[in-house]
């Protein structure tokens, strides 16, 4: 194999290509494999050049035509397996003007080996083994002839499957790229961090009367955000989808923002593929039997909620700051319809803390409310709203509040009220 | 609805303890739990957790761990668990040991027994006592606790293989539940010394001595080669085999040289249980009987007394005895100081076991009954011993303990007299 190549279009097609080769959990890999699945597939014909990758939550293909014009010039075609890491930070040392050349030093006979160290090579199965075809040798020079030379070592592309973006799976639906890392922005406050089952700590994607919705929770709130419409195109499925926040959040950074990102689910094989023209995606959905645990959210979207009160962001957000000093969780609120004031009283559960009484303005308050709700479950839905007016929606049993911008209801933040009898004599 | 009381409240045992909580999460794992460390997070955070609800109204099940020892926390946890909602089972974990009851007055710590108390009060409670850990000085409760277990599962056990037990297993409740649990799925319906010496998990230190010395004493050296391995893998230091091997080969000299110099083998137990004893004056008195021994030496087995009977019956004078300086927590309790015991035989079965070695497998098998035979028996026992002890020396020092260790127990379980007969080969 020998290719020439713009060291910025190298670049761009490692940091997309590499992306599951790179991600924490490829990296942080121990087994004997690691190398492997810390290596990126290189393959390279006259046809096209591509950059693929994958463990088993992601994986990613990335591919460019072999052109002069895109900066690629393949002279012998081939495949090999090379360590991500390695080679994207010599490639980031060189310079934007450089061009690269890469040809494969072929052994005469691969070399094994060994990965486990006191294994007797001879006695050993393949599987604990990797086959080294040869080295690398990367060669860069720019404008001002400042070259430099390296070698890294290269496997046997066989050693690794070539994934297959199944191109039987419909699409689900295509949107605008950019609105991805908006939605993931609007909805990621209100998931877990991490969840064994995947499912708090993911962001679902749901349909609900032809319009796209993105839904994270964490059972105790929930945000969720309408994509505008006319971001979204081809909605064919209503199935909703589940998949870990960490990996879309991964995607939103190497998708071309400039094109449209079609999503297809394959509930069977539990996959989600994310294609853009020269880009194939593959991420692990939840699994089929934990995605009915994510709500529906119709049953949010349909369920009737109230005016309380419409009143201005920074209001709100200084009395939850002072309430959040002595007890950051659960806070009394006291919505006064005739005074059209709201008083939050915070009390420390430990008695570190003397209780704490804050109020505000909030105009055109409709009706007496004495409800506790969460502190922090506020600050964080007020820190995702944009506007400077925020409207306060209950339903009639008071379980839980909806707060959305005046002007904006594509984003919805609902938080579930408290039980905390220790605000229970305030309630009498 | 979640079919288990709530607030349940599990302290006792942490073995046991640990396995209710297991159980627990194990049978209820389609519901969400929740962990939460009355140490480190705030109880503001564990108030909002009980008290919100999900969505869709799915039960959860709230654990409390890490309960520390504080008096604001006790009573939050009794406010907590009277108060919360129905959709939330509260269970309270005591991890840290803290609710145990008193050996000396049998009865729970103040505090912590008017917690339990008023736990106890609240509607729909549930208290799971694993009992208290299990001490070395509480040996009654210990043997009580072994018989119960095993009539629980429809054996008997008698006091002497209960003490054998102890010795291998240790004082730890689980681990004693655990083992005995495991030994009743082949146990016989009475059980035997010998089962519990081969089934028994060896736990406490003095086991691999039990355990090895039982091997030994069969005389096969395959068996006893694979069971000292099997200590070495698991991490046992070659020295504390090599200090057995040597130990045992002592007792077995000292019971050839007992039954070389006429005594019959059931005194020769006898006398081999009143080694190392003080006075020796009294325990190798003819003409006391066991218990007249045992009452005649009780007064001497403190420091003073002892000091007195050396002077006034064996001549020592004052010079002869050193005041050693012992540090301020020794102070405080003159009473714990202690002469250095000489080796003794801690158990009664074991000086049996010792005898029976040098009576079936040497004596018998070598029918070396004669004046000559008995010379024989102990010319090899003074062999092996004083071989083991040079070998002791070479596993200390030495850089092939294996290979020492392997010497030793060839030479421990050789019983064929002619190998130490200098005037004959095996072969003859």
């Amino acid at each position: 194999m020998k290719v020439g190549i713009k060291q910025p279009v190298l670049m761009d097609a490692l940091l997309k290509g590499a992306t599951a080769a790179l991600s924490k959990s490829a990296q942080s890999d121990t087994s004997n494999l690691s190398i492997l699945i810390q290596s990126i597939k290189m393959t390279a014909d006259e046809e096209s050049f591509s950059i693929e990758s994958s463990t088993d939550l992601m994986a990613v293909k990335y591919v460019l035509p072999s052109s002069k014009d895109g900066g690629i010039i393949v002279q012998d075609s081939g495949s090999i397996l090379i360590k991500a890491k390695e080679l994207i930070n010599w490639v980031k040392a060189q310079g934007s003007d450089s061009s690269i050349t890469m040809t494969l030093n072929k052994l005469d006979t691969p070399e094994i080996i060994n990965t486990l160290d006191e294994m007797d090579v001879s006695d050993s199965s393949d599987n604990f083994m990797i086959k080294k075809i040869g080295s690398l040798v990367l060669v860069s020079k720019d404008d001002k002839k400042i070259g430099s030379k390296w070698e890294l070592e290269c496997y046997e592309p066989d050693q690794v499957k070539s994934v297959e973006f199944s191109s039987d799976t419909p699409k689900s639906f295509e949107m605008r790229s950019e609105q991805l890392e908006v939605s993931l922005s609007k909805v990621l406050v209100a998931a877990l961090d991490n969840d064994y089952e995947h499912v708090l700590d993911s962001i679902s994607i749901q349909t609900y009367n032809n319009d796209l919705y993105f839904a994270a929770t964490d059972t105790k709130r929930c945000a969720l955000y309408k994509i505008p419409s006319d971001s979204v195109a081809d909605i064919k499925s209503d199935s909703p989808m589940l998949i870990q926040g960490e990996l879309l959040g991964q995607v939103s950074k190497i998708i071309n923002k400039d094109e449209n990102i079609s999503f297809a689910f394959d509930d069977e094989s539990e996959k989600v593929y994310m294609t853009q023209k020269n880009l194939k995606i593959r991420l692990a959905s939840t699994e089929k039997d934990n995605i009915n645990k994510f709500p529906n959210i119709k049953m949010l979207l349909e369920k009737e909620y109230s005016p309380l009160t419409s009143m201005q962001k920074y209001s709100l957000n200084k009395v939850l700051l002072s309430a959040a000093l002595v007890n950051s969780q659960s806070a009394l609120f006291n919505f006064n319809s005739e005074k059209e004031t709201l008083t939050v009283k915070a009390i420390s559960e430990d008695g570190k803390y003397t209780p704490t009484i804050s109020n505000c303005e909030a105009p055109t308050t409709t009706t007496d409310v004495k409800v506790v709700w969460g502190v922090s479950h506020l600050i964080d839905g007020l820190k995702i709203i944009k506007s400077d007016e925020i409207e306060l929606k209950i339903p009639e049993n008071l379980r839980s509040v909806k707060v959305n911008g005046i002007d904006d209801d594509s984003l919805m933040y609902f938080a579930m009220s408290i039980d905390n009898p220790k605000y229970s004599v305030e309630n009498e | 609805m979640l079919d288990i009381p709530s607030p349940i409240l599990i302290f006792g045992d942490k073995f046991l303890s640990k396995n209710n909580v297991v159980a627990a999460k194990k049978k209820y794992s389609g519901v969400r739990w929740v962990i939460k460390s009355a140490t480190k997070d705030s109880l503001n955070d564990i108030r909002m957790e009980s008290g919100v609800s999900s969505w869709d109204d799915s039960e959860k099940i709230i654990l409390i761990e890490d309960i520390p020892d504080r008096k604001g926390v006790r009573e939050f946890l009794l406010d907590l668990g009277a108060s919360c909602p129905s959709t939330t089972k509260l269970i309270m974990w005591d991890s840290n040991g803290h609710i145990k009851v008193n050996p000396k007055t049998k009865t729970f710590d103040k505090k912590w027994g008017d917690f339990v108390k008023s736990f106890k009060k609240i509607k729909s409670n549930y208290v799971i006592n694993n009992g208290s850990e299990l001490t070395e000085k509480d040996d009654e409760g210990c043997a009580t606790f072994i018989r119960k277990t095993f009539e629980g599962k429809g054996h008997t056990i008698g006091s002497r293989e209960i003490k054998i037990l102890i010795d291998i297993v240790g004082h730890n409740r689980g681990m004693l539940k655990s083992d005995i649990e495991k030994m009743c799925l082949i146990a016989p319906k009475k059980i035997s010394t010998d089962f519990i010496i081969n089934n028994a998990f060896p736990s406490s230190k003095e086991a691999i001595q039990y355990k090895l010395a039982n091997i030994f004493d069969t005389g096969s050296y395959e068996d006893s080669i694979n069971m000292m391995e099997r200590f070495i893998e698991s991490g046992v230091d070659p020295n504390v085999i090599s200090e057995i091997c040597v130990r045992k080969a002592r007792w077995q000299m000292i019971a050839a040289y007992l039954w070389a110099a006429g005594m019959n083998w059931r005194e020769v137990s006898d006398k081999i249980m009143e080694m190392g004893k003080f006075p020796a004056i009294v325990w190798h008195n003819p003409n006391y009987s066991a218990s007249e021994k045992r009452a005649e030496a009780l007064p001497f087995q403190d420091i003073d007394n002892m000091r007195l009977y050396m002077k006034r019956k064996q001549g020592l004078l004052d010079r002869h005895f050193r005041s050693i300086k012992t540090d301020s927590k020794a102070k405080s309790s003159a009473s714990s100081i202690s002469r250095k015991n000489a080796e003794v035989m801690p158990m009664s079965f074991m000086a049996d076991q010792v005898t029976s070695f040098v009576k079936d497998k040497i004596v018998k098998s070598n029918n070396a009954t004669t004046n000559e035979g008995r010379e024989q028996v102990l010319n090899r026992s003074i062999k092996v011993y004083l071989f083991v002890q040079e070998k002791l020396a070479e596993v200390r020092y030495g850089s092939n303990p294996m290979q020492d260790l392997e010497e030793m127990v060839r030479v421990i379980t050789n019983v064929n007299l002619k190998y130490f007969n200098p005037q004959t080969t095996p072969n003859d």
